[in-house]
């Protein structure tokens, strides 16, 4: 077998990262992120004066973004996907909302032995440029995977399978929040809430979606919206 | 020639060498994309208290490798493509440097930034420990367990392919 030395690699890395031309970056839309970025930390500061709640510490770390310098705290809320920024191709997110707790972020907790009930809002907003058509939103169990695919052909620990799924609703209204609630689960531990969805874009993600189906692109998506966790 | 002090100047002059290393980190352009815009997004909104040009860069890279290596173990699993992939084998799988790209594809995400980091952006394994918020001597360890990985794969990949080369003249 053929040995391949560091520097090899090293300069196979360098070689990779040398080719091809670099698409544009568009600073008009950086800075209108930015922006965004911007005013939505100050709404979660002003939402900050309002709060009693547990988990009050989370929202400060945060809220209070860039006082420690770190960049990873730098603006941030309690939806869980990156907003892209390529022009057109904005993936579509879902925030989770806790109806007894508004604005608390993206950890819920329940109680196992006193079989309450928690009810959370998804809210799954349009984009200018892309549509939810479906929304489900999944309580899996511990250590369930994320994938995406025809149910029969997920791996066995996915948590797009039922039989990994503690509870799990659709959303009939696209762009609509809707509730899940869910009784105590069997036992104490950290549950995932996953969204799993499936939205139109024009093709190429070139402008607004159209309304013509033949023009138009399905994606799907999973990922993980918060955590349920579960008191003994 | 760009001013450097301002963050439009900022953009011009090393934009294209972020995107590259975004690139390399999530291994397509398309993500490279995201992952820089976000990464510049956060820059501007930070541009007032950073005061000078390098410390701009620094602050870019570590809020690149942090942003992708948080999104990562989020497992979001993004955007995918809902048209049936092509069967047929493509030219670029003859490219030892597509090798490169698909072996480095599996690897954890701290190891494929701590090799971004170190030989693409020619960082010091002491500013690799900044960047990812962990000791040098991580550093050193995750690089030796990414380069021994790729080793062994790539010299897996390229055995295979002169075997089947082989094969055919033979």
């Amino acid at each position: 077998m053929p040995t391949i030395d560091k520097g090899d690699i090293e300069s196979r890395i360098r070689r990779r990262g040398a080719e091809g031309e670099a698409p544009p970056i568009d600073i008009a839309l950086v800075k209108a992120l930015g922006i965004e970025r911007k005013q939505g930390r100050r709404k979660a500061l002003a939402a900050l004066g309002g709060l009693v709640v547990v988990g009050i510490a989370g929202l400060v770390a945060a809220a209070t973004i860039g006082a420690d310098g770190n960049p990873e705290s730098v603006p941030t809320s309690h939806e869980s996907v990156p907003t892209s920024l390529r022009p057109g191709c904005a993936p579509l997110g879902a925030s989770l909302v806790e109806q007894a707790a508004p604005g608390a972020a993206t950890i819920h907790s329940l109680n196992a032995k006193a079989n309450s009930a928690l009810t959370l809002n998804a809210v799954v907003p349009d984009t200018p440029d892309a549509r939810n058509t479906m929304l489900k939103v999944i309580i899996a169990v511990p250590g369930a995977t994320l994938d995406v695919g025809a149910v029969d052909q997920l791996p066995a620990k996915s948590a797009g399978r039922p039989e990994n799924q503690l509870s799990s609703e659709v959303v009939s209204a696209p762009g609509l929040g809707f509730s899940v609630t869910t009784q105590s689960p069997a036992a104490p531990g950290s549950y995932p809430i996953v969204a799993y969805g499936q939205y139109v874009t024009a093709i190429d993600c070139n402008g607004p979606v159209p309304t013509d189906p033949k023009k138009q692109q399905t994606g799907i998506y999973a990922f993980e919206m918060g955590t349920l966790v579960v008191n003994p | 020639v760009p001013d450097a002090a301002s963050f439009e100047g900022f953009v011009a002059l090393q934009g294209e060498g972020l995107l590259r290393s975004a690139r390399l980190l999530t291994g397509s352009w398309h993500g490279g994309e995201d992952l820089t815009q976000e990464t510049l997004a956060r820059l501007f909104v930070a541009w007032a208290r950073i005061r000078e040009p390098a410390a701009a860069t620094a602050y870019a890279r570590r809020t690149m490798v942090r942003l992708y290596v948080r999104n990562r173990a989020r497992h979001w699993s993004g955007e995918v493509p809902s048209h049936p992939l092509p069967d047929v084998a493509s030219q670029e799988h003859e490219d030892p440097d597509t090798d490169l790209a698909s072996v480095m594809a599996v690897l954890p995400p701290r190891q494929r930034a701590v090799l971004v980091l170190r030989f693409y952006d020619d960082l010091s394994v002491a500013d690799t420990a900044i960047a990812l918020r962990c000791r040098p001597g991580t550093v050193k360890s995750q690089t030796a367990k990414a380069l021994a990985a790729i080793r062994s794969s790539l010299a897996t990949v390229e055995a295979r392919r002169n075997e089947d080369a082989n094969n055919r003249q033979g």
